[in-house]
């Protein structure tokens, strides 16, 4: 495998680790992390987030990956699913 | 055949559905709750009036219905995708042990699209634009779910038979202004394929909750058929699950995915996204392949390879998302500020 798609793979998964810890740890999301698949969503009966989690959510990823989450990159589909938050991450320049 | 013109309904105005194959079922009687808790490996904490998803699993941990279930005073409605009726109350009964649950003779008249909330409150009344996602109502005096299954609004109205025709019938008139189109069950599921919620009709054969990503749907605390087989499937390390592929021409299911000529997965589902204009797939890959923003992986058809792309679902940036009922109308619709309606950019370290 070419060194930057393995990079690239490896990059993404402990991004999501981290997610994951985030969402378990300052969220209180109720499950073991390999129970939070990447395209579960966040709100509503997905991972039963509400709005005041969001907010907790935003500041958890700005602290977590040393990112300032910009108000226009934060549209509709940026906290739909696990995977949303990955790329959300990876658009900031956020590292695990 | 599904047309461009059902699809544009459902993505930018309102459709109209009727479904006379539905399976309702109603589960009532002192025990309701126990029946349905143990039947579903969802926690089942609904307050009256509100819904949930949910699954039939067979022991294997495999889902064999979609389930969408919702609270009604002390008795449960399930609405059932992907077995029969009787099947579905089979299941109730073995497991749940539900004695008093029966499915109810009724057809769906259902109406999707940004402006779906609109024509609902024009023709029944204003509170139902109002209403919460994933709840029940009554509209009419029939149980009305606001649920959806394509990323859009979406009201599922549970009639008499005898009164479907007419319910359809002033749904269409009054929907004439918004330009309603009549849509096929085969339009709302490419709808729903596009946004990629779960749907029995494409689900890879043999994929657990675990490879389909639904593992939010399972309760973590208790016990439910296929529970231990999920345990199982989460501590395989040669776990696969389903990952979202664009290409630039129609892919088949069977087709192989590689990376650096190395297979890493099959496709499972594909179609031409009517919304999008291009292909999309579901693909089960290796676990460790399966993210969204790679654009180096390629699949063999027909003895050579087209470039394909994974890609963060959904595919699609629903108009319904930007339409608030409190602020907007069908008739200042050029008023809402949509951003492109195709969703998924490009590739290796270059995100969704």
């Amino acid at each position: 495998m070419e060194a930057d798609l393995e990079a690239c793979l490896r990059e993404r998964e402990a991004i999501l680790a981290r997610v994951r810890e985030i969402l378990i740890e300052r969220l209180k999301v109720d499950r073991g992390p390999d129970e939070i698949d990447l395209d579960a969503p966040l709100f509503a009966t997905g991972l039963l987030l509400d709005s005041v989690d969001a907010v907790e959510l935003t500041i958890a990823l700005e602290v977590g990956f040393d990112i300032r989450l910009s108000e226009d990159s934060l549209g509709p589909n940026a906290f739909r699913t696990v995977q949303s938050l990955v790329d959300l991450v990876i658009a900031h320049g956020g590292r695990a | 055949m599904i047309a461009d013109d059902e699809v544009r309904a459902i993505r930018t105005g309102v459709a109209l559905s009727v479904d006379e194959g539905v399976v309702a079922l109603r589960v009532a009687g002192e025990d309701a709750f126990r029946a349905v808790d143990r039947a579903l490996p969802t926690d089942l904490h609904l307050r009256d009036g509100q819904a949930r998803q949910s699954l039939l699993l067979d022991a294997a941990g495999r889902p064999i219905a979609d389930v969408l279930v919702a609270r009604d005073d002390e008795d449960y409605l399930l609405i059932v995708d992907g077995v029969p009726a009787e099947r579905a109350l089979a299941h109730l009964r073995e497991l749940g042990g539900a004695s008093d649950a029966r499915a109810l003779d009724v057809t769906s008249v259902s109406v999707h699209g940004p402006w779906a909330w609109e024509l609902m409150a024009e023709v029944f009344e204003a509170g139902v634009a109002a209403v919460p996602y994933l709840s029940l109502l009554r509209v009419d005096g029939e149980l009305c779910v606001r649920a959806g299954r394509t990323g859009e609004f979406g009201y599922e109205i549970l009639c008499p038979r005898e009164r479907a025709a007419e319910l359809a019938a002033r749904l269409a008139d009054r929907g004439a202004r918004y330009g309603i189109a009549r849509v096929s069950r085969a339009a709302l599921t490419h709808c729903a394929f596009e946004n990629w919620f779960y749907d029995p009709s494409f689900a890879p054969p043999g994929a657990t909750a675990v490879e389909l990503q639904l593992q939010w749907r399972l309760s973590s605390r208790k016990e439910y058929l296929g529970r231990e087989a999920i345990a199982a499937r989460r501590r395989d390390e040669g776990r696969e699950r389903i990952a979202c592929l664009v290409t630039d021409e129609l892919l088949l299911p069977g087709d192989e995915v590689v990376c650096d000529g190395e297979p890493i997965g099959r496709v499972t589902h594909a179609e031409r996204s009517l919304t999008r204009g291009d292909f999309i797939a579901q693909a089960l890959l290796g676990a460790r392949w399966a993210h969204g923003g790679i654009d180096r992986y390629r699949v063999r058809r027909g003895g050579r390879e087209v470039a394909a792309r994974t890609v963060t679902p959904p595919l699609v940036d629903n108009r319904s998302l930007y339409v608030d009922p409190r602020r907007h109308s069908f008739e200042c619709a050029d008023e809402v500020s949509f951003p492109p309606i195709a969703r998924g950019g490009t590739g290796v370290a270059g995100g969704a």
